[in-house]
């Protein structure tokens, strides 16, 4: 299919301007400006700031406890929430693999947590876990798992558990919802050859289908880790990464430190970290997703 | 008692906990929504009402007699309806065009698209958003719906576009290549073959970009600074930064914001886990 005459020719690159002036307006200009910015001691509506300082925020950054716990706080909700998410997302997956009355419905509800706006979430989280009336306080209490209600929010030792639930509420679905799709690929004649000789239903399990769904498993386990590591709009919500930076993560150290304390550049060097770490990270994951699947 | 009877009741208790589980935050929100505000700060918690009232509802559209003459969530929510609904157009317009060039014309640029849109959704939106202030102040752009609606259009048009361009690869070749024959212009093949052929998948594409623009926080929490542009994300914010103790307002505000998102749960679940998943998995 070649093009008759030089404008037929050029037809399909034309076909990509407007999206690329687009994204070069809106993601290359600024962020190429915004380096140079990271490199300078530019400080927020202050005249006189802006002198070129080579990576001196990036060194400092580097060493600054704040963000060591905003780093270390952003790799622990990964690796836990992501975890949980996944086993549960299977578990419920293989509860809801059989077709039965009722499952068209289910599933579309199962689902609707990932749809809700993270800051909606979080405004339901910060309301369920409330130290005065909120309902976990009271249904721990009630279950006599706590003794005293607890200050979820407040108390820097707990403060990330109502983070971390709220985190995993939202983003099992997406599990669920992936499995689910995966499990329509296992071969329903080798299951019912398998039942018949005799197989239990963790070898089914073992054998069949996690050999079938083990490349959806990794693309969703990648999908996810990157999506933690942008975690902001909960955190920010429910303890704008207080208290005493218990439950600071990355992007809410950003948000602090270029907007809060104007330390404009400061906050920019972390901002250029954060995305070299998760870029970085999603290329590494997604080389192992490669992998598994071929 | 067979046992796979009992297995079987097993199984739908477990289903209708998990049910409970999942659902029980959006209820507790909604019914925080029409409680009385003395029931609201009952302990322990009253889980079905006496009395319900439309109390909150008044106070977010109308405002609080005394607070303030009148609230500003409204306004909030028709920035979010504008800046969703326009920017998502645009996406899908530039998308198509975009994703008619990779599907139908030799390319070697969809392994860089993947990667773009690979960086993109790794970096934090926070992390963008800056960057983006900066430049949009320089402009005077910040503070504008137009400045967001352009920063919504070029965040979603890549994942659009690869959404897309997988919905066209699709529609068989040999449908343009016969329209082609009888000298159709390409322009006539995209809007008078493709287009109608996928128009299920542009619309739950565009259902997909449209919630993620309404569900956006980090960009429109730096660039905006006003009711000029403030989205209902950012009200909810500020509600709740403000009137941190009216929990009755600040859930009947969250209750508008589940509309669209539940929408999209349910007629377009197939269209999540392909987008999400960047067509990976095609659900």
């Amino acid at each position: 299919m070649k093009g008759r005459n030089p404008i037929e020719r050029c037809f399909p690159v034309l076909l990509f301007i407007p999206s690329f002036v687009v994204i070069l307006f809106v993601i290359i200009i600024p962020l190429v400006n915004s380096f140079y910015l990271s490199l300078t001691n530019y400080v927020l509506l202050q005249p006189g700031t802006g002198k070129f300082i080579g990576l001196e925020n990036y060194v400092k950054i580097l060493f600054d406890p704040v963000f060591h716990q905003a780093f270390k706080n952003t790799l622990l909700l990964m690796i836990i929430a992501v975890n949980l998410e996944l086993w549960i997302g299977l578990g419920i997956a293989l509860l809801l693999y059989k077709e039965f009355p009722g499952r068209g419905v289910i599933i579309p509800l199962l689902v609707t947590p990932m749809t809700v706006a993270p800051i909606v979430v979080g405004l339901q989280f910060k309301w369920l876990f409330n130290e005065v009336y909120g309902v976990v306080n009271y249904i721990l209490t009630q279950l006599r798992i706590i003794n005293e209600p607890l200050a979820w929010l407040i108390q820097p030792n707990i403060a990330l558990i109502p983070i971390l639930i709220a985190e995993i509420w939202q983003w099992t679905p997406f599990m669920i919802l992936v499995m689910t799709a995966g499990l329509q690929s296992v071969p329903k004649d080798l299951m019912e050859a398998a039942e018949i000789d005799g197989a239990s239903a963790l070898q089914r399990f073992r054998y069949i289908i996690f050999d079938h769904i083990k490349p959806i498993l990794w693309i969703a386990l990648t999908i996810r880790s990157i999506d933690v590591v942008r975690i902001f709009d909960v955190v920010q919500i429910m303890t704008g990464g207080g208290p005493a930076h218990a439950t600071e993560v990355l992007g809410t150290f950003i948000y602090r430190t270029a907007l809060v304390d104007r330390q404009f550049s400061y906050g920019l060097a972390g901002s250029y970290i954060a995305m070299l770490i998760s870029i970085l990270f999603a290329w590494y994951l997604f080389r192992q997703v490669r992998k598994v699947v071929e | 008692m067979s046992r796979a009877y009992v297995l079987k009741a097993v199984k739908y208790i477990l289903i209708a906990l998990i049910l409970i589980v999942v659902l029980f935050p959006i209820y507790w929100i909604f019914l925080t929504s029409i409680k009385s505000e003395k029931e609201i700060v009952a302990y322990p918690p009253i889980f079905l009402p006496r009395g319900l009232t439309i109390e909150h509802y008044i106070h977010v559209i109308y405002g609080y007699s005394g607070l303030t003459k009148f609230s500003l969530f409204p306004s909030y929510l028709m920035n979010s309806i504008i800046v969703a609904s326009v920017s998502t157009i645009f996406s899908v317009f530039l998308a198509l065009f975009a994703a008619f060039a990779f599907s139908r014309f030799r390319f070697r640029g969809r392994d860089a698209l993947f990667l773009l849109i690979i960086m993109l959704r790794a970096t934090p939106g926070i992390a963008l958003s800056i960057p983006l202030y900066i430049f949009y102040r320089t402009l005077g752009l910040d503070d504008t719906l137009l400045g967001l609606i352009i920063a919504y259009t070029a965040l979603n048009t890549p994942f659009a576009t690869w959404l897309l361009a997988g919905y066209i690869d699709e529609i068989p070749r040999i449908l343009d290549e016969a329209a082609e024959i009888d000298g159709a212009s390409w322009w006539s093949v995209l809007w008078k073959i493709l287009v109608p052929l996928s128009r299920p998948g542009i619309l739950t594409t565009a259902l997909l970009i449209f919630v993620f623009s309404w569900n956006e926080f980090p960009i429109a929490f730096v660039v905006t600074s006003s009711v000029a542009s403030r989205t209902a994300t950012v009200g909810i914010y500020t509600f709740m930064q403000e009137f941190f103790i009216d929990w009755g307002g600040m859930s009947a505000a969250a209750t508008f914001m589940y509309l669209p998102p539940i929408i999209l749960a349910f007629i377009a679940q197939k269209a999540l886990v392909r987008g999400l998943t960047f067509g990976a998995v095609k659900g």
